[in-house]
């Protein structure tokens, strides 16, 4: 039994759909770690450690500090049954990023295999969205302050139904303004989304607020007096969120100086 | 590694086996209960001790297909910076599979590239080869609603000659994870292409982190460090590359205070100290990634 590999067995609901599996945010997943000797054969009773780690700034977290969190595992070690296979339960956070699970299988006739399973936390649905003709890019640091999310090119990443939705609806009210050429779009989601921190360098990483940017189905739109829009590209708050409503936007929550329009409830996602 | 017509050349290469022999493998199916008649009907199910999938359909019938053993294979990849005579710089990226056991099987590689990227040239000519259109997002383009293509290359025989699959691209170099499956001969009660499919992206297959063309000539440093900073971690995961090398811990923190700061610490970079070839090789694709070429 000098060949042996380790399999990770999981119910992963998109994972066979990417080269590299998603696990959403705030999941529990209940899987398997089997050896298997070189004839594809469980190892039975082998011991196996599992050990979770992240990967540091992917999904345009562009920041870090100590309180990074990791998705956890339980049990961290034990061994195998008859079959071979070790059964674990996975938590993921509630941050989109890219992490690994990193396993030591011990056969019970001493050999020893490392193996690396990396996965991402996140969607593997959102798209980025930005139609030049239409909109204006504003907010990250190109023209708003830094948030440790680089540049309003990492927050632009929506589902495929508010991404379309947001596009009609900025489509029907330039229609019903015909003075307007353009509209400022911001704050998407980041590229896989999951927790947005907007307040990371501000001594809040990791969290709340701006719930509503955490699936990709939330967008906003600069209104009056906001300082990163040209005054002629503004819009008419209450009017635009009108759009939405009509192209299927229904939780959209009033701010003076933005439309939010959200395809989404955020009580549906984890947050 | 041949570097005829290059302005710079730089190779990455690692083995999915070194001395222990090693496979990351994912399957997204249950175990197999241990009484056929306690499986649901059309699930997938996995059977460890025997290395099979297991299915029972609905009118009760249980069939059975053995997986294919991973492919006992060394994938090395290069990428080499080529000055063209307009000016501009391309990249030509090479994948060489070496199969240490051939009479175990094909093997088929595959990866996800991004589907803007006009560019792109491939040459595979041992190899069957697949290109199609995916629904998956791409993340590295900021293309509007920008998708990824599948790049699917399968061999069947075994090989005369190392076979190296050849990508040509504008794109700079970033590090992807790509598998490499073994082929499923006989299966065709198990929707084969499913079952292959699976195979490929998240059953039985190798993983490798490979460099592959992915950014534009417009990405920013920030959104390049922090892929290199991935890249060299999951090498290092990996075991490719020292965690206790000074090099790597340099290059690590020097890529992190890129990332934060939005500033490529170029110099910085280039005064590390590689000392290993593949340090070296790492060292040059960093630089290369960065300026978009040698200049």
């Amino acid at each position: 039994m000098s060949v042996w590999r380790i399999v990770r067995i999981a119910l992963i609901p998109s994972a066979a759909a990417f080269a590299q599996p998603f696990y959403p945010p705030l999941g529990t997943f209940n899987e398997s770690i089997v050896c298997l000797d070189q004839n594809g054969h469980g190892i039975p009773y082998a011991w196996i450690e599992l050990t979770p780690a992240t990967y540091l700034f992917t999904n345009a977290h562009l920041h870090d500090d100590p309180t990074h969190p990791i998705s956890t595992v339980s049990p961290l070690y034990g061994y195998a049954n008859a079959q071979g296979a070790f059964a674990y339960t996975m938590r993921t956070t509630l941050i989109g990023q890219h992490e690994a699970l990193l396993s030591r299988c011990i056969a019970p006739g001493g050999g020893v295999l490392h193996t690396t399973f990396q996965h991402r936390v996140g969607y593997p649905d959102l798209f980025y969205n930005h139609h030049e003709s239409i909109w204006r890019k504003i907010g990250g640091t190109d023209t708003g302050k830094n948030t440790g999310h680089g540049t309003t090119d990492y927050n632009r990443y929506m589902r495929l139904d508010a991404a379309y939705g947001i596009y009609y609806s900025t489509l029907d009210y330039l229609g019903a303004h015909p003075n307007q050429t353009r509209v400022c779009t911001n704050d998407m989601a980041l590229p896989w989304g999951g927790k947005f921190d907007i307040e990371a360098l501000e001594g809040k990483p990791w969290r709340n607020p701006h719930v509503s940017h955490d699936r990709g189905t939330a967008a906003d739109i600069a209104g009056p007096t906001s300082s990163q829009c040209p005054v002629a590209e503004q819009v008419n708050v209450a009017q635009f969120v009108q759009a939405c409503v009509a192209r299927g936007a229904h939780w959209n929550v009033p701010h003076a100086n933005h439309a939010h329009c959200n395809w989404a409830n955020p009580t549906t996602y984890p947050h | 590694m041949l570097c005829i017509r290059l302005s710079a050349c730089f190779t990455l290469t690692f083995s999915l086996f070194a001395e222990t022999p090693s496979a990351v493998v994912r399957m997204p199916f249950p175990i197999a209960p241990a009484d056929d008649r306690s499986m649901a009907a059309g699930t997938t199910y996995f059977e460890p001790s025997t290395g099979t999938l297991s299915t029972r359909t609905a009118e009760g019938l249980v069939r059975r297909i053995r997986l294919p053993v991973a492919p006992r294979s060394d994938l090395d990849s290069d990428v080499s910076s080529i000055r063209r005579s307009d000016g501009g710089t391309s990249y030509s990226y090479t994948y060489t599979v070496t199969d240490r056991d051939p009479g175990r099987g094909g093997v088929n590689l595959v990866l996800y590239l991004p589907g803007s990227d006009a560019s792109r040239l491939v040459e595979a000519r041992t190899w069957r080869t697949a290109i199609s259109d995916t629904d998956l997002p791409d993340s590295f383009s900021m293309v509007h609603l920008g998708r990824l293509q599948r790049l699917a290359f399968r061999r069947s025989g075994i090989p005369q000659q190392a076979p190296t699959i050849r990508i040509e691209s504008d794109r700079r170099p970033g590090f992807l994870e790509v598998s490499l499956a073994g082929v499923m001969l006989d299966s065709a009660d198990m929707e084969s292409e499913k079952v292959q499919r699976f195979l490929e992206e998240s059953g039985t297959a190798l993983r490798a982190v490979v460099v592959a063309p992915l950014f534009t000539k417009t990405a920013g440093d920030r959104e390049i460090a922090a892929n290199l900073h991935y890249g060299v971690s999951s090498l290092v995961h990996r075991g490719v590359l020292g965690a206790d090398s000074l090099y790597v811990r340099r290059l690590l923190s020097s890529l992190g205070v890129t990332v934060e700061s939005g500033v490529a610490g170029l110099t910085e970079i280039q005064a590390l100290q590689p000392v290993t070839t593949l340090e070296r090789r790492i060292a040059n694709q960093v630089v290369s990634a960065f300026r978009g070429g040698a200049k």
